[in-house]
């Protein structure tokens, strides 16, 4: 694959962080997809929430399989690590990292043949251990990549765009999620910055496996009348259940708005959720209830988008496992070696008479 | 080879070639996403196939999924060509923009003729220091003359008309495919066409075509992917399970219409493992069954090659090799799946492994990989790859492989005693077709008895290990294990196998012309290894030249692990992604003239 290292001009109006960085220091090579793809429009949310995070990018290790969304960890955060790995096997690779180094903010880029078909088993063990992540996949229904084939999220009854119609039933990635323990499972549009930055914001912030389902239409292969992943069609049916502000520890809740409207989450680290309810008796905490709303609006021909579940206090997988904080990779001798007498017990169970 | 140019200018060899008409001519065309490139070059192949000629044409593609730069590389001729030569004769550039990216795979030389289009750029340093003439046709600007007018028409005229292509039949292979988009689109193609020749008169001279074979006989325009397709339909494939992979993916686009219409199923698998067990449920249900793949793929399928190994169950894996490890070149060639197509199977797991030649052959190595798989109740690897799948060729219709009979099945006189892995001399047992009263068994990875039954004996696990040897082993396979050009008493011998063999046959019909005797030996059986068939074919042989496009020797290292080589042994190779050339070929031979 060429790469394309883009100029670094520095605007003088470029807003700088607070590490002293712009924009531009969060961005990666010139993107070689297609014009006007949704996985570039993702690309540039997960620029902006790094950047207005002040996340150190080399800090971040951004991790993909194999696919037109997995190639995009070359277009975003030149400056961090990086794992382009095989195709549907990223989960498995994170989950290796973040056991050997708990540190590190670990950024999963995947799309639905990725995540749903081939990867489907990496998906969700990846996510029932919890894997301190967040975890996007750039859902097209197709696998842009191979051409233009139907992925396993491809609805029934929608069609390819040479006419051909999908008979098998779509798998719901956002209700396999929930039902598999992810402690923050989102879904978005990648049309919708004003929903999906934040959203990645958050989850970059959630200690535990945080999921987001990004709708990204296909320019190429799956935008078609007859496709339930099209520009159109997401902006037609797309029903969001609330709307999401994600406030630093430092900022304030300045605006005003109806009581019972809003609810606030804070978070692990102080920082908070702000949830403007869209749908009145939509409750982010209630794993069950999320459940079958979803299910029950999927029926109704919704996309339902917004922050879907959350769990202020989440457990993870280091959590699970009983690890120390320093992270495995830098755990010394000194640390590590259990010292003679335990050598001298191991030695003895050995011994015969 | 070519001494003979080195004295003359460009000219003078391109008036000569132009007067004498040429039996092969190469041209690339060239350009960025949207110019029709591509398009141009498919054309043209077209046309020199209802000409009469022979031809060639590979791809090379930018990294965009779609509407990136692109380069049609054919190569026309008057016989069947096996490869692309050595250099190309005729260039013709709708931009530059990111021709670097194609700069290694477009040599030229001193004779070539690059046609540049002035207001596109500069002509890039690669090319004026290639030593080929460079002419400059405004494509663009002449286009815009013509209303509706396009670039990669007016090209398609220059090019026929300079190599010696009929411009009457571009007009009528553009007018079948344009023939639904009116009057006005076709006019200005006629328009555009008509423009493109005549300036084409004013340009350079380039090589031009002699004329096509009098007696021309029937053409096939095909890849070698939808010749694979072709291969297993005729052989009897109802089902194919596969999961979409670059650049095997042409073979199933190909099947699955086919199948609908010949009453078989083609299932999009959620991945390789899935693809491959489904392959083997439908096979073990009765269905010849096949599946195609890639590199990546191959390796996730290797558990269940075992399975089907143990459990004697017929299918065929296709294998379109591209640059690996990993995720490697996608979209480009090589030689390098061998290594794990004959080792990659755990336990003794004896196995058929075949490798298509050619574009045609593809049609015959896949058909005849089915039949064995079939017959001898076992898997069946077919290593394709990039350079033969996704290249198209005008090609006379290939041969089919001789007829086997079909798989062996069980019969109601086995009833009540039947045994599913029974010791028969050939180590062929026969099949129950599930369903079937009275034979029932249970198909099995786990060792067995010959009724089917688990087992851990020694004596058990030895015997079904012979029995699947000796299928395999005791087989007479015929003449079809190798192709073999050449004579008795040729000293030296050129060894080889899959796509290699193209350049390796042009370079050994050059070599010979030039008096040179060397013979031709390319294995399509490559599993199981037959020592002796190869020992006949060397007789006499004191010198061996090994070619092959892999950079661990995996080929050599074959040959040494099953195979007496003659004392002398030279070994070409070299890993893809750019294709072995004859010259380079005929430079290894031409010291031990
Ligand atoms: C083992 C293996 N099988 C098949 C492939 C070919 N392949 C590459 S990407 C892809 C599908 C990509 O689809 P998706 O994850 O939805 O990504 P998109 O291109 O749509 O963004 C496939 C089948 C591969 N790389 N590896
Ligand atoms: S093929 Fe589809 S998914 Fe891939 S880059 Fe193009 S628009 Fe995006
Ligand atoms: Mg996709």
């Amino acid at each position: 694959m060429s790469f394309l290292p883009k100029p670094k001009l520095h605007h003088p109006e470029l807003a700088i962080n607070d590490l002293g960085l712009s924009r531009r220091d969060y961005e990666g090579a010139i993107s070689t997809l297609c014009a006007g793809c949704g996985h570039d429009s993702i690309s540039a949310a997960i620029i902006r929430a790094c950047h207005e995070l002040s996340l150190p990018p080399y800090r971040i290790a951004k991790l993909s399989g194999i696919g037109c969304s997995s190639k995009t960890p070359t277009y975003f955060l030149g400056a961090a690590h990086g794992f382009n790995s095989v195709h549907g096997r990223m989960p498995s690779v994170a989950t290796g990292a973040y056991l050997a180094n708990r540190d590190l903010i670990y950024l999963g880029v995947s799309g639905d043949g990725d995540s749903a078909s081939i990867g489907l088993g990496q998906f969700a063990h990846a996510l029932r251990r919890g894997v301190n992540m967040t975890y996007i996949v750039e859902n097209n229904g197709v696998y842009g990549l191979t051409k233009g084939q139907f992925s396993a999220t491809s609805d029934r009854g929608s069609t390819s765009k040479k006419g051909v119609v999908n008979t098998d039933s779509a798998i719901d990635l956002v209700g396999l999620a929930l039902q598999l323990g992810a402690t923050f499972v989102a879904r978005s549009f990648s049309g919708d910055k004003a929903q999906l930055v934040p959203l990645i914001k958050a989850a970059l912030q959630h200690p535990g496996a945080a999921f987001i389902d990004c709708l990204s239409p296909c320019v190429q292969f799956n935008n078609h009348h007859g496709s339930t992943k099209s520009f159109d069609y997401v902006r037609e049916h797309n029903e969001a259940v609330n709307r999401l502000d994600y406030i630093t520890g430092r900022d304030e809740i300045t605006a005003d708005y109806a009581p019972g409207s809003v609810e606030v989450v804070v978070q692990h680290d102080g920082s908070t959720l702000r949830l403007r309810k869209l749908e009145a008796e939509y409750d982010p905490h209630d794993r069950t209830s999320a459940l079958a709303y979803l299910q029950e609006r999927t029926m109704a021909g919704e996309i339902v988008t917004g922050l879907l579940y959350v769990e202020p206090e989440p457990e993870d997988l280091h959590r699970h496992a009983n690890t120390v904080a320093t992270p495995l990779n830098a755990l010394d001798d000194v640390a590590l070696c259990p010292g003679s007498a335990a050598l001298a017990s191991v030695n003895a169970a050995l011994r015969h008479t | 080879m070519d001494i003979a140019h080195m004295n003359m200018d460009g000219t003078e060899i391109a008036r000569r070639d132009a007067r004498a008409g040429a039996e092969t001519v190469s041209l690339a065309i060239i350009g960025s996403g949207g110019a029709g490139a591509m398009r141009a070059g498919e054309i043209l192949l077209d046309v020199a196939a209802k000409a009469g000629f022979f031809g060639l044409m590979c791809r090379a593609m930018g990294p965009q999924i779609r509407g990136g730069e692109a380069a049609a590389l054919l190569r026309l001729a008057t016989a069947p060509v096996s490869s692309p030569d050595d250099h190309f004769d005729l260039l013709v550039a709708l931009d530059w923009e990111n021709f670097s990216r194609f700069a290694a795979e477009l040599p030229l030389a001193a004779g070539s003729l690059v046609l540049t289009d002035p207001d596109e750029g500069e002509v890039p340093a690669a090319i004026s220091e290639s030593g080929a003439r460079v002419a400059a046709l405004a494509m663009k600007k002449l286009a815009r003359t013509v209303p509706g007018g396009r670039v990669n028409v007016i090209a398609l005229a220059a090019a026929a008309t300079l190599i010696g292509l009929p411009v009457p039949l571009v007009g009528e292979v553009l007018a079948r495919q344009l023939g639904r988009k009116g009057d006005a689109v076709l006019a200005a193609s006629a328009a555009a066409l008509a423009l493109g020749e005549e300036v084409a008169a004013a340009l350079p001279p380039a090589r031009r075509l002699a004329p096509p074979p009098a007696a021309a006989g029937a053409r096939w325009v095909i890849s070698g992917n939808q010749a694979t397709g072709l291969g297993a339909l005729k052989a009897g494939i109802g089902f194919v399970a596969a999961y979409p992979i670059t650049p095997a993916t042409e073979v199933l686009e190909w099947m699955a219409p086919a199948l609908a219409k010949t009453g078989g199923l083609l299932v999009q698998a959620e991945d390789e493992l899935a693809a491959i067990n489904m392959v083997i449920g439908a096979s073990f249900a009765g269905t010849p069954s096949l599946t195609a793949t890639s590199g990546p793929g191959l390796a996730l399928m290797s558990e269940a090659l075992g399975l089907a190994v143990a459990s004697e169950t017929p299918l065929v894996v296709v294998d379109v090799m591209r640059g690996g490890p990993s995720t490697g070149i996608p979209t480009k060639s090589e030689q390098s799946d061998l290594d794990i197509a004959v080792h990659g199977l755990h336990g003794d797991a004896p196995h058929l492994v075949l490798a298509p030649n050619g574009i045609g052959d593809c049609l015959f190595t896949t058909q005849w990989a089915v039949a064995l798989a079939e017959r001898l109740q076992t898997p069946a690897i077919v290593l394709s790859d990039q350079a033969l799948g996704q290249s198209r060729a005008v090609i006379a219709p290939p041969p089919s492989p001789p007829a086997l009979p079909g798989r062996l099945l069980a019969t109601a006189a086995e009833a009540d005693h039947y045994q599913r892995y029974a010791v028969t001399a050939s180590g062929i047992s026969p099949m129950a077709v599930p369903g079937m009263a009275g034979t029932t068994y249970v198909a099995d990875g786990l060792e067995h008895t010959p009724r089917g039954i688990p087992s851990a004996q020694a004596s058990d696990h030895h015997t079904q290990l012979a029995k699947r040897a000796r299928k395999l082993e005791a087989f007479d396979y015929g003449a079809a294990w190798a192709d073999i050009e050449g004579e008795d008493g040729d000293e030296i011998a050129l060894l080889t196998w899959g796509s290699a063999t193209g350049p390796a046959r042009e370079a050994v019909r050059r070599a010979r012309r030039e008096g040179l005797m060397v013979r031709l030996i390319s294995l399509r059986l490559l599993l199981p290894a037959r020592p002796a068939a190869l020992a006949a074919a060397l007789a006499g042989v004191r010198r061996l030249l090994v070619v092959e496009q892999s950079h661990g020797r995996q080929f050599h290292k074959f040959l040494r692990a099953n195979y007496d080589l003659p004392a002398e042994v030279a070994v070409l190779s070299r890993p893809g992604p750019l294709p072995i050339r004859p010259a380079e070929i005929l430079a290894r031979l031409v010291p031990w003239e």
